[in-house]
């Protein structure tokens, strides 16, 4: 299965004004966003050494559909930062698109490489939507940045998958419940959301398989909230290093991520505000 | 090598009826997303010929057609991920033949690099008249097996069957690897 060696995720409540500048000004800022937040994550690493970089995010789709926005001009400005700069960005698959990266990474058959995948959910042009709403209470906003060691036989167990019926997140939560019954992990992170919502993970699987919903001190975190869910558990000591966990996460539209991880005995945590 | 295919959408999926758009902003709550909205404005558009539930409509087809002619002689497709979307994707932009990803020439390099035979396809089918396109649907195969020509005019029939023109199809090299 995969071993994460780093896991960080820097809180960017508010974007900087420079965004309202221009498409132009707003790609560099989140370039160098991006560009700082990998070369953090991989002081060790070298470019060669990762065969799969991909950001992913929930809520930046907008821009780019407008072309207000260009993917090449956030590139470019993380080329500034890092040796590593992200080479593609897909926000198709919502919360759950770190899943559907690694899924896509799978094919290519990567064994004993790193991948580093990016969630960056940045509300830069300040839209009240995005703030918060009642399809899932008040939203955090930030960059996750993950980094992943691919087994030396290549293979890592996952799933990504979309749903037959309206009710997306009870068969996300009844997937997960089949997950944990073969999985060696027996823990998992939840998506934080507002409490009355998140009740449907009690109805269907049991709390001590669960790792708390965060949503009251972080808000929705979008496809983050894993990676702030394992951060905060390593702050607070209850991290085990070789521990199997089980990592996932699912959008309100219905699709869903599912993988087991281990962390690697030096693995970096970090949440910077 | 690769194959090459230019097509363009001249008709909406009920021609001559009125459909309603089901286009919908986010909420606008204070000044600033009115003038956020106003910066990503455009001056020009194309006309928008399919509503959100048609454009994905539109791609299963397309996806249907591509995966009925090319199947085993293709390994993967990439297809440029053009969100939002108010409504779940269809069932046929799932499977693991298939990624959705912003940078379709950035994909095609690292698939070509690997020696896989792919399809790249990139849409500019617009919904409202703030998105980015043309009504163009490009596609490219890469390492096409030897009866592709036939394959693509089959396929050509099969876009033509649901609104698209074919402004160009022929072979081309592969430049950008």
């Amino acid at each position: 299965m995969l071993t994460v060696e780093a896991v960080q995720y820097r809180s960017i409540a508010k974007f900087p004004d420079c965004a309202r500048q221009g498409g132009r000004q707003a790609a560099a800022a989140v370039g160098e966003m991006l560009g700082v937040e990998i070369a953090r994550a991989t002081p060790t690493i070298a470019p060669e050494q990762i065969s799969f970089n991909m950001c992913v995010s929930t809520i930046m789709d907008l821009l780019f559909a407008t072309g207000w926005l260009k993917w090449p001009d956030i590139v470019e400005a993380a080329s500034r930062f890092t040796d590593k700069p992200p080479e593609n960005f897909t926000a198709s698959y919502e919360c759950a698109g770190w899943g559907f990266a690694l899924e896509y990474a799978k094919r290519r058959f990567l064994p004993g490489s790193h991948i580093v995948i990016t969630v960056a959910d940045l509300n830069v042009l300040d839209f009240s939507f995005w703030r918060g709403n009642p399809n899932w209470g008040n939203s955090g906003f930030g960059i996750a940045t993950v980094v992943f060691k691919v087994p030396e036989d290549g293979r890592f167990p996952l799933i990504a998958r979309v749903a037959q019926s309206s009710y997306g997140m009870a068969e996300f939560c009844v997937d997960l419940r089949k997950w944990l019954e073969t999985s060696e992990s027996g823990l998992a992170n939840v998506p934080f959301l507002p409490s009355g919502m998140a009740e449907i993970y009690t109805h269907f699987l049991k709390s001590e398989c669960l790792m708390p919903n965060l949503h009251g001190q972080y808000g929705h975190c979008f496809g983050s909230d894993t990676w702030v869910s394992y951060i905060t558990h390593a702050k607070s000591g209850r991290l085990d290093a070789g521990r199997i966990y089980t990592a996932t996460s699912a959008s309100l539209r219905g699709y869903w991520s599912i993988t087991d991880l281990t962390f690697s005995d030096d693995c970096r945590f970090e949440f910077t505000a | 090598m690769r194959v090459h295919y230019e097509g363009l959408l001249v008709t909406t999926k009920y021609a001559n009826k009125l459909t309603p758009s089901t286009h919908s902003n986010p909420p606008f709550t204070d000044d600033m997303d009115f003038e956020s909205f106003e910066m990503m404005g455009r001056s020009q558009w194309a006309t928008p010929l399919v509503t959100y539930e048609e454009k994905y409509g539109l791609l299963s087809d397309i996806l249907r057609v591509i995966r009925g002619h090319c199947g085993s002689a293709c390994d993967e497709m990439i297809l440029n991920s053009r969100m939002p979307s108010t409504i779940r994707m269809p069932q046929e932009m799932f499977g693991s033949d298939l990624f959705l990803v912003l940078d379709v020439a950035a994909e095609t390099r690292r698939l070509w690099a690997e020696g896989r035979r792919f399809i790249s396809i990139q849409e500019g089918f617009v919904r409202n008249l703030m998105e980015e396109g043309e009504n163009e649907l490009v596609l490219d195969w890469y390492r096409p097996p030897a009866d592709a020509g036939d394959r693509l005019h089959q396929m050509i029939r099969g876009f033509e069957a649901i609104g698209l023109k074919t402004c160009c199809a022929d072979e081309r090299e592969v430049e950008a690897a």
